[in-house]
C-alpha cells in the first residue's frame, strides 16, 4: 500500500468512529424499538451489505453465465 | 385560448420530424425551451377537451402533478440535447425528440384513449432510439418492442373493458372492483420494468448510443410512475412488488460486469422505491414518489452522461476493461461522483430530500419491517451504484487507457446536472413547493443526517473489506426474460427438430414400403422376374384352357 492510501484508510476509520459514537451526543430518535439500539445505523448498514454481497453471491452460484451464453 | 391550440408535447413530436431537415444542429436545445414557454402559459386546471363519438378526450389536464413531470422530462430533454450534440446519428436525436414529446402527452392527458395513442407512440419512438446504437442493438430492440407492445396490447384490453363497463374513458384512480383496471394495472406495470419484465431494461438500454441511453433511462419508466401515481395510488401489493425490484435491482447490479448495465439495473432498483411509495399512497408517500421520480431522472441520466462520456471517449464499457480515468477524465468522475451521492441519498445531495419522504411515509405507516427493508436497500444503493460505479470506471487498477475528457458541450450538460443536483439538496424547499401536496417534512434534522451518513459510510466499509467478493467476471446473469430467449428457444428447436425428424422417418417409411412393394413386384414379376416367365400368351391360353377345363368339370359334377 502507497502511503496515500493509507492516509486515506486512516482518514476513513476516523470518519467513521467519529460517526459510529455521534449518538453519545445527537439524540437520535428512534421509530420503532429496535432502531434504538445504540449506532444502529452503523451496523445495520454494515451487516446489510455483507448480507446483500454474499446473497448475490449466492445467486450468481445458479444464475451466472459466461457472456456469449445467448449469442450460439 | 390561443395557448389551448399549442401542445408542449405534439409541437415536440412535430420539431422531431423536423429534426432530419435542420442545418444547424446548436438550434436543437432550443425546441425544449419553446415547449417549456408554452407548458407554463398553461394555468392549473386548465383543460382542453375534443368530443369524439361518445367520448370525451381530454387532450390536456394541467395539475401539480402533470406539470411537475412535464418540466422535469423537458429539462431532461434540454440537458441531453446539449449532451448529444456531438451524435452524428440524427435519426436517434429525432426519434428520442417524438419519444419525449409523446411521454409529455401521455403525461398531459387525461383519458384512457389519448394516453394509449401517445402511449405506443412512445413505445415505437424509442424502439428506434435503441436501434439507432448499433447493428447489436437490432436484437435487443426487438425483445423490448415485443415486451411493450405485448404491455400495450394488455393496456388496450383493460381501457377497452374498463371503458365498456363504466361508458367513461376519463383517467383517474381505477376502481378497484373493476377487473379490468387490474388490466390496465399489468400494462402500466410492464413498462414501469415490474417482474418478470424486469429485465427489459438492462437488455436494451445499455445496447443504445452513448447518447441514446441517456435520453431512454428518463422517460420510459417515470411515465409509468406518473400513470401509476394517477390510477392505483394505495393499491397495497404494488408494495412487495416495489419492494421486489428494489432487491432485484441491487443483486443484480452487484453481479453485473458492464457499467451501463449496472446503471440499467439500478433504475429498476429506484423505480421501486417510487413504486412501494405509491403502494402506500398517503400524502407524503405520493409526495415521496413524485420527488424521487424527480431528482432519480436527474442523477440517473448523469451518472449515465457520466459513463456515456467514459463509452464515447474510450469505446469500452465493461468494468473489467476500465480502471484509472480519475487522472485522465476528472471533470467526468467528478460528476458521476455527485450522481453517485445522489443516487446514495448522501445529505446535501437531491437523493437525500426526495427518498428520505417515502421511508418516512412507511414509519408514519408503521410499517416497520417495510422501513427495515426500504433502510437496508439504502444501503444496498450505496453499495452497487453508489460506490461501485465510480470505484471500478475511476478508480480501482489503472487500466492505461488513452483518455481525455469529453467535448465541451458533454461537459456542460454534465455540470448542469451536477449542480442541480447539489441544488436541489441544498434547497430542499424549491421542490417540495412543486409536489402535488403540501410538505410538512424537514429532511435536515441532526439525528437524521447522523443514521444517513451511519449507515451510508459503514456500507462504504463493507464494500472495501468485501472488494475481493466484488471483483468483476466476463459474466452476464441470468434473468426471467431466459424463459423467451433460450427455454422458448429450445421448445420451438425440440418440437421442431424431433417432429421434423419422425415426420421424415414416417414418410421415408412409407416411401420405403412403397418401393419395395414397386421393386418386388418389378422382380419377381417384371420382364426378367420368375413369374414373369409366364407372361407368354402360349402359357396363357394352356393356363385359360385349364381354367375352362375345371369349370367345365365342375360344372358336370356339381
Amino acid at each position: 500500500m502507497s502511503n496515500n492510501i493509507k492516509k486515506l484508510w486512516l482518514g476513513f476509520i476516523i470518519v467513521l468512529a467519529l460517526l459510529f459514537f455521534s449518538d453519545i451526543i445527537i439524540h437520535r430518535h428512534s421509530y420503532f424499538e429496535i432502531d434504538g439500539f445504540f449506532a444502529f445505523p452503523s451496523l445495520y448498514g454494515f451487516l446489510s451489505c455483507v448480507f446483500l454481497v454474499f446473497l448475490s453471491k449466492l445467486i450468481g452460484i445458479f444464475l451466472k453465465r459466461p457472456e456469449d451464453y445467448y449469442d450460439n | 385560448m390561443i395557448t389551448n391550440l399549442l401542445h408542449p408535447g405534439i409541437i415536440l413530436i412535430i420539431f422531431g420530424l423536423l429534426i432530419p431537415h435542420i442545418k444547424h444542429k446548436q438550434l436543437i436545445p432550443i425546441f425544449p425551451i419553446i415547449s417549456f414557454i408554452i407548458l407554463i402559459s398553461l394555468d392549473e386546471g386548465s383543460h382542453f377537451i375534443i368530443n369524439y363519438n361518445y367520448f370525451e378526450l381530454v387532450i390536456i389536464s394541467i395539475d401539480k402533478l402533470s406539470k411537475l413531470f412535464s418540466y422535469i422530462f423537458l429539462l431532461i430533454l434540454f440537458c441531453t440535447s446539449i449532451f448529444s450534440l456531438n451524435q452524428e446519428n440524427r435519426t436517434e436525436i429525432a426519434s428520442a425528440f417524438i419519444y419525449v414529446g409523446s411521454a409529455i402527452s401521455v403525461v398531459l392527458s387525461g383519458d384512457l384513449i389519448t394516453l394509449f395513442i401517445f402511449w405506443e407512440i412512445m413505445a415505437i419512438a424509442s424502439t428506434i432510439v435503441i436501434w439507432s446504437g448499433s447493428k447489436d442493438a437490432y436484437y435487443p430492440g426487438i425483445r423490448y418492442l415485443a415486451v411493450h407492445l405485448l404491455g400495450g396490447s394488455i393496456l388496450l384490453i383493460g381501457i377497452i373493458g374498463y371503458a365498456s363497463s363504466t361508458g367513461s374513458v376519463a383517467f383517474d384512480l381505477m376502481n378497484p372492483e373493476n377487473i379490468f383496471s387490474y388490466f390496465i394495472l399489468v400494462g402500466f406495470l410492464i413498462n414501469a420494468g415490474a417482474p418478470p419484465f424486469s429485465s427489459w431494461i438492462p437488455d436494451s438500454y445499455p445496447s443504445a448510443s452513448w447518447s441514446g441511453t441517456v435520453f431512454l433511462s428518463a422517460f420510459t419508466t417515470k411515465t409509468a410512475v406518473y400513470v401509476l401515481i394517477r390510477g392505483y395510488a394505495g393499491y397495497e401489493f404494488l408494495i412487495y412488488i416495489g419492494v421486489f425490484m428494489i432487491f432485484y435491482g441491487i443483486i443484480f447490479a452487484i453481479l453485473e460486469n458492464d457499467m451501463r448495465r449496472i446503471l440499467s439495473y439500478s433504475i429498476v432498483n429506484q423505480v421501486g422505491f417510487m413504486i412501494v411509495a405509491i403502494g402506500i399512497g398517503t400524502e407524503i408517500a405520493i409526495n415521496g414518489a413524485s420527488a424521487h421520480a424527480f431528482t432519480h431522472i436527474i442523477y440517473k441520466a448523469l451518472l449515465l452522461m457520466s459513463a456515456g462520456s467514459v463509452f464515447y471517449i474510450t469505446g469500452k464499457t465493461k468494468c473489467t476493461d476500465l480502471g484509472g480515468l480519475y487522472k485522465t477524465m476528472p471533470l467526468t468522475m467528478i460528476c458521476g461522483i455527485i450522481g453517485a451521492l445522489s443516487i446514495s441519498a448522501f445529505p446535501l445531495t437531491s437523493g437525500f430530500i426526495s427518498k428520505s419522504l417515502t421511508v418516512q411515509a412507511a414509519v408514519y405507516e408503521d410499517l416497520k419491517i417495510l422501513w427495515l427493508l426500504l433502510t437496508m436497500a439504502s444501503a444496498g444503493v450505496f453499495l452497487h451504484a453508489g460506490i461501485k460505479f465510480p470505484w471500478f470506471v475511476f478508480f480501482q487498477k489503472d487500466a492505461k487507457l488513452k483518455a481525455s475528457d469529453p467535448p465541451n458541450n458533454m461537459k456542460l450538460a454534465m455540470i448542469i446536472l451536477s449542480f442541480l443536483c447539489i441544488f436541489i439538496g441544498v434547497f430542499p424547499g424549491l421542490l417540495y413547493s412543486i409536489l402535488p401536496f403540501e410538505v410538512k417534512y424537514l429532511p435536515y434534522t441532526a439525528d437524521h443526517v447522523s443514521s444517513q451518513l451511519q449507515l451510508l459510510m459503514f456500507s462504504g466499509l463493507a464494500f472495501f473489506i468485501l472488494l475481493k467478493f466484488l471483483k468483476r467476471t466476463l459474466t452476464i446473469t441470468l434473468d426471467f426474460d431466459w424463459f423467451w430467449r433460450k427455454f422458448g428457444q429450445l421448445v420451438i428447436n425440440e418440437f421442431n427438430i424431433q417432429l421434423l425428424i419422425r415426420f421424415k422417418n414416417i414418410i421415408k417409411s412409407i416411401q420405403g414400403v412403397i418401393s419395395q412393394t414397386f421393386e418386388s413386384l418389378h422382380k419377381h414379376n417384371g420382364p426378367s422376374g420368375v413369374l414373369g416367365r409366364s407372361w407368354p400368351t402360349g402359357h396363357m391360353a394352356f393356363w385359360t384352357t385349364i381354367l375352362l377345363a375345371s369349370f367345365l368339370l365342375f360344372y358336370l359334377f356339381a
